[in-house]
């Protein structure tokens, strides 16, 4: 054959094998990204068990945390529900905060945001719950139903009681009470 | 129960006034409610929430008299704080059932009698949240190590906060990666059959460009051959030139010598010798002395020109060996031949290329 004929051809095949091999090329890096593809989404896989184990254990942490919680708070809240004169008391721990409140209506108001005339009603409550042996409620701010109320919640309380009001009750307090008029 | 309380010049009022288990004192503002309560507070804890504990804060806070003093009725036992100041010197004085005592003997008789406790509600709910706790764990021991727990909790919250960040990253990456590969247009067929045809390419490559070798072997072999005919043939012409001119000089010499025994015995011709011999071949041809000059001179420019217009030899096999390497058989018997042939053209001790 000639020997340019053969010189070109070479040069056809050369560029050939090169178009071949970028070919080859193209197909490793499609193989290797679908391999990394592949290895991430087994790990997600492991990872989403991993995760649903660690939501299951923190799940039982926390039941078993909110049951450690309860035996502080719930005796509190049962102290405090047995003095206020409506609703619930509300006491949480979560972490190192201690949330206290007063649900009334399912609606739970923080301590702060309590009214004067609430905010003495679930003094006395907190009071008794933390341990007071003498209760004395500052109810200057309590209304006259509201007192009743209280005064009525009070009476069954065994801790000796004391209850300022300017409200001049005219004997419709409950039984047990005595009453000191400073004029 | 605290039976009884009673202030003297504190905050301006003394009196007394008797409690009950449950008493409602009812009084308008100002009447001295307030006063009742923070005096039970003040003989109790010995200070009053929201005021400060020394004396002087409390003294300056309450007193209206240079004596001022608080006293309950617990039970069968009084117990009183007096609180009096002297110059700028504010002392109390404690009191049991009428006489003065000491510090830790009315403590002691506060204890005796029961200790009322009197929550400051306010001062609870300001605490730190560290303290509140501390309080409450400490009236309601838990049904379990609480901290304990709670440090399991938070390690576990943050593991899991960890994988979630690891999963998001994960995600990312495979998101990344998708659009990556959706960008790759794949060449038809399959890597295998691309593959396949690759060999086969490389396998024609390598056959064609044997292809070539052979021919380039057989062309320079073919030069070789002719550079060493031309060689041969230069080589005859000045062999025959290197002669021509060897056997004008031995001519020469032997004219000179002919000449030479002339003069010293005797002419030939009187010697009887006969001149006229010529040389069978070449006696008509060889002329005088500065005919032969000029002819030796012309033979001898001739040679030169025809080594000017010869190739060397030696460039040419040279050529013909470099082209046979590049062409892949530089250890072919053609190449073998042309470097003996070379040999020939090289004086002795010089090397070659």
């Amino acid at each position: 054959m000639d020997k340019h004929l053969l010189e070109d051809k070479a040069k056809g095949l050369t560029a050939s094998i090169s178009e071949l091999r970028a070919h080859i090329s193209k197909f490793d890096e499609a193989k290797g990204l679908d391999k990394s593809i592949l290895k991430a989404q087994e790990e997600i896989q492991a990872l989403e068990v991993d995760i649903q184990v660690l939501k299951e254990n923190g799940a039982e942490l926390k039941e078993k945390y909110r049951g450690i919680a309860a035996s502080i708070t719930q005796p509190i809240m049962d102290a405090m529900d047995a003095i206020l004169p409506s609703g619930i008391s509300g006491i949480s721990i979560d972490g190192k905060n201690l949330e206290i409140a007063w649900v009334k209506d399912n609606v739970a108001r923080p301590y702060n945001a309590l009214s004067g005339g609430e905010k003495a009603a679930f003094d006395a409550a907190l009071a008794s719950a933390l341990g007071a042996t003498v209760i004395i409620v500052e109810a200057a701010e309590i209304d006259g139903p509201n007192l009743h109320d209280e005064l009525e919640k009070l009476a069954q309380l065994p801790q000796q009681v004391i209850v300022n009001t300017c409200h001049h009750l005219n004997g419709t307090f409950p039984e047990g009470f005595s009453v000191v008029n400073l004029g | 129960m605290i039976k009884s309380v009673e202030v003297k010049n504190f905050k301006g009022q003394t009196k007394a006034c008797a409690l009950n288990q449950k008493t409602i004192v009812v009084g308008h503002n100002g009447t001295g409610k307030t006063t009742i309560t923070q005096a039970i507070q003040l003989a109790v804890h010995g200070s009053v929430p929201g005021i400060g504990k020394t004396n002087p804060i409390i003294y300056d806070t309450f007193a209206t008299d240079l004596k001022m003093a608080v006293k309950i009725e617990i039970d069968d036992t009084t117990l009183s704080r007096a609180f009096n100041k002297k110059k700028d010197t504010v002392t109390q004085v404690f009191g049991i059932n009428g006489k003065k005592a000491t510090k830790e003997k009315f403590i002691a008789a506060l204890h005796d009698a029961g200790a009322p406790v009197i929550v400051d509600v306010k001062g609870f709910v300001d605490l730190s949240a560290d303290k509140k706790m501390e309080a409450l764990l400490e009236l309601y021991p838990p049904k379990g190590d609480i901290a304990k727990v709670e440090n399991e909790l938070e390690a576990a919250r943050e593991d899991l906060r960890a994988k979630q960040r690891k999963m998001k990253e994960l995600e990312s990456m495979v998101s990344r990666l998708q659009t990556e590969r959706d960008s790759i247009q794949l060449p038809p067929g399959t890597p295998a059959e691309t593959k396949a045809a690759l060999d086969k390419a490389v396998a024609d490559l390598e056959e064609t460009k044997a292809e070539i070798n052979k021919l380039a072997i057989a062309e320079a072999e073919e030069r070789t051959k002719k550079a060493m005919e031309i060689a041969e043939h230069n080589r005859a012409q000045q062999e025959a030139l290197r002669r021509q001119g060897q056997m004008m000089r031995d001519r020469e010499d032997e004219k000179k010598a002919m000449a030479a025994a002339a003069t010293t015995i005797d002419t030939p011709e009187k010697q009887g010798v006969i001149t006229n011999i010529k040389d069978p071949k070449t006696a008509d041809d060889i002329p005088q002395s500065r005919e032969r000059t000029i002819a030796e001179n012309t033979l001898r420019a001739r040679a030169d020109r025809m080594r000017s217009q010869v190739p060397d030899p030696r460039e040419s096999i040279n050529t013909i060996i470099a082209a046979m390497q590049k062409a892949g058989c530089g250890v072919c018997s053609a190449v073998l031949v042309a470097k003996r042939e070379l040999k020939k053209y090289t004086p002795t001790g010089a090397s070659h290329g």
